[in-house]
């Protein structure tokens, strides 16, 4: 009973939702306007040129083709021209900043200007509607802008990009303790948090020396920003503590008192590109403390090709990080043996002709001698430290957050070097991919769906646009809710989510899947409307019409398919999620769009179409609760 | 603890760059900064007097910190 109701809330829910559903974009941001104007004659075009010129706006026909269509597109001006400034601009003003700002404006100025476009074009215009901008960042690419990326053959050796899919460090502190950091320009965006400069005595860790620089890029570079290079973790925030002077020494009460403000002053990830022969009890000491509020610790494993790690590398509470050169082989400097826990790109810069090899560094944007910023090369465990901290940071901001889960995670995600006798890779090495993974194991994530979307062609536009019958917002509506009502079963019952049962949902409520690359024959339409449909729609294949097939648009084909396939270990699922998003869809048919073949009475059509989405999920419901014990 | 290493200074290009004095015996040192310009020349044979400091750690973790007290340079091997 009790589930029943939980049944007809969801409904109502869904309902609720459905009706209120203000249309895709309109969360959406906007920097131009489109406008159809109703004609493209010289009265209409000099009015939107005296609308766009109030706020600066240029206006241009969308594309060569859209000249007959009378679409036009409004944006700001981007030319700075001395021609347009006379005509626009104060003369006493900057004329650049007033270009720069024109492309700051905030997404309520562009409301502003929506309103105002709209109501100076409303008698000549069809249509004036923002001009969305579709960011799929978030499941495209990972792929950074940065010009110097493809220098970077760290990143891409410790599989970077798609760690990133996952996981960029957000809102984790990452302390480094080192020469200190210095905000170059490549580290502009990145978020520091408040340091200590422990040399001096005072508030400002400034690097001056350039080693602290750029382990803090390895770490946290900003990223995607069109400039220099990236870093792993770019949205993590930097703690600048400094302990060693501008000849890179320091002492090691200054490094334990470092250490305890990392721990006292909120920092996640402590990382350490520094070392010694000796021990020390007062460090000893100051990295339980910290350990033992959760920080993270790790080290750099030192560069004497000794076959032991150095302090504080080789305490154990501590994450010693031997150095690999760009083959993967150990670094000819790194120590290795006692204390190394994991191996991280250092770099080897050796040329053929006894010359610096600068490819073979790790790169990143510091300081020169002059305090400078520079993009420079070097290699060394110092530089294979970081990595590890940023992939700790990785981990972390995916929730993991004792320290000792963080290093079973990184060790436990490594790529194994199965002949290490000496000790050379600890683990083996360091791999962001398979760490933020496993991170990440047993969490219901989205963002997985939304990238097995991407990679089965349901995120190209053309999908959408060519897809069957139903608009694009009410299909993605269907995807969504599908997908959460799947979710929602399985919390009473669990049973393995797997790709048959995610092919389903698709397959029943939007079409299916695929598709991707399909378009590019030049073949009959209607394979290509069969390929598009949903089950509901497969009706409509042959006839060429919008008003859906009763005998589709029903629960009859999730039954026969249930029918035939719950003996199939595989397809079962397939139909089982098929049954829940048919029921989805013909739900938002039921509200949206009820126009049937035969059926012409609004309510009618209402009813059985209704009544059917019950009907389907009631399938589904039994199905998926009798086969979840079975797997 | 006070020392008298015989070997030869060594510029290491690991990290930022550190001086280096490799004994006779194979076993490296990192010289610690600032020290005498005369001494920090690429292959120089010396015979130095120092102190092994275990009290400091440094970027260079190259070997341990060897803080020069006097040395002289000794003819080419």
């Amino acid at each position: 009973m009790k589930k029943l109701l939980a049944v007809i809330l969801f409904f109502s829910a869904l309902f609720w939702v459905l009706s209120n559903y203000p249309g895709i974009g309109a969360q959406g941001e906007f920097s131009s306007i489109a406008v159809e104007l109703k004609d493209s004659s010289p009265a209409s075009l000099a009015l939107l040129e005296k609308v766009s010129q109030k706020y600066d706006l240029e206006f241009a026909p969308s594309s060569a083709f859209s000249e007959t269509r009378h679409l036009y597109i409004l944006a700001p001006s981007t030319a700075c021209d001395a021609d347009r400034v006379s005509r626009r601009v104060d003369p006493n003003r900057q004329t650049f900043s007033v270009c720069t700002k024109l492309q700051d404006w905030l997404p309520e100025r562009w409301q502003e200007i929506l309103a105002y476009v709209r109501q100076e074009l409303r008698d000549s215009a069809q249509v004036v509607e923002p001009n969305y901008q579709y960011k799929l960042d978030f499941i495209g690419s990972t792929r950074p802008n940065d010009p110097l990326y493809s220098k970077q053959w760290n990143l891409a050796s410790i599989n970077i990009e798609k760690a990133w899919e996952k996981s960029k460090g957000k809102g984790v502190v990452v302390a480094v303790i080192d020469t200190g950091v210095s905000r170059v320009e490549d580290l502009q965006q990145t978020e520091f948090v408040k340091g200590y400069d422990f040399v001096n005595d005072d508030d400002d860790p400034s690097d001056d020396n350039g080693h602290g620089t750029h382990v803090a890029g390895t770490i946290a570079q900003s990223t995607n920003n069109n400039l220099g290079v990236a870093g792993i973790a770019y949205e993590a925030k930097i703690m600048p503590l400094k302990v060693l002077n501008s000849f890179g020494i320091g002492t090691i009460t200054d490094i334990a008192e470092a250490i305890r403000f990392a721990a006292d002053h909120g920092a996640n990830v402590i990382n350490m590109s520094l070392g010694g022969a000796g021990e020390s009890s007062i460090l000893k000491e100051a990295i339980d403390y910290a350990y033992n509020k959760g920080v993270t610790i790790i080290a750099a494993a030192g560069n004497a090709n000794y076959p032991a790690a150095f302090y504080p590398a080789r305490y154990p509470k501590v994450i010693g990080v031997a150095a690999t050169a760009p083959t993967g082989e150990k670094a000819f400097y790194s120590n290795y043996g006692a204390g190394v826990d994991i191996s991280a790109p250092g770099g080897d810069m050796r040329g053929a002709d006894g010359k610096k090899n600068e490819a073979g560094g790790i790169l990143q944007n510091t300081i020169d001698k002059e305090g400078k910023s520079i993009y420079a090369s070097f290699q060394g465990t110092s530089m294979a430290s970081p990595h590890v901290a940023g992939v700790a940071a990785l981990i972390e901001a995916m929730g993991v957050q004792k320290p000792e889960e963080v290093l079973h995670i990184l060790k436990q995600s490594v790529i194994k070097v199965p002949d290490d006798p000496q000790n050379y890779y600890g683990a083996g090495r360091l791999d962001a991919a398979s760490a933020v993974q496993l991170a990440g194991k047993g969490k219901l994530d989205f963002l997985d769906f939304f990238r097995w979307l991407r990679d089965n062609g349901y995120l190209s536009p053309r999908f959408w646009l060519d897809g069957g019958v139903m608009s694009i917002p009410l299909k993605l509506l269907i995807v969504v809710v599908s997908y959460l009502l799947a979710w929602l079963l399985r919390q009473w019952f669990p049973f393995r989510w797997n790709w048959s049962f995610t092919n389903g949902l698709f397959f029943g409520g939007t079409g299916l899947f695929l598709l991707r690359g399909f378009y590019v024959f030049d073949l009959p339409q209607t394979p290509f409307r069969l390929m598009g449909s949903s089950i509901v729609e497969l009706g409509n294949v042959f006839s060429n019409t919008n008003a859906l097939n009763p005998i589709t648009a029903s629960a009859l084909l999730p039954f026969l398919m249930l029918i035939f396939l719950l003996g199939h270990a595989r397809w079962k699922w397939f139909a089982i999620g098929s049954a829940i998003s048919v029921s989805v869809a013909l739900t938002a048919h039921t509200i949206f769009a009820p126009e049937m073949m035969w059926i012409t009475d609004l309510w009618q059509a209402r009813a059985y179409l209704g009544v059917n989405a019950i009907l389907c999920f009631g399938l589904a419901y039994l199905s998926a609760k009798s086969e979840s014990g079975a797997v | 603890m006070e020392v008298e290493i015989t070997g030869t200074v060594k510029q290491s290009e690991v990290g930022m760059g550190t001086w280096t004095l490799v004994s006779d015996r194979n076993a490296t040192y990192e010289i610690m900064q600032p020290a005498d310009r005369a001494l920090l020349q690429e292959g120089l044979r010396v015979k130095v007097r120092g102190k092994l400091r275990r009290d400091i750690m440094t970027m260079g973790m190259v070997g341990e910190v060897l803080e020069i007290i006097d040395f002289s340079m000794l003819a080419e091997a």
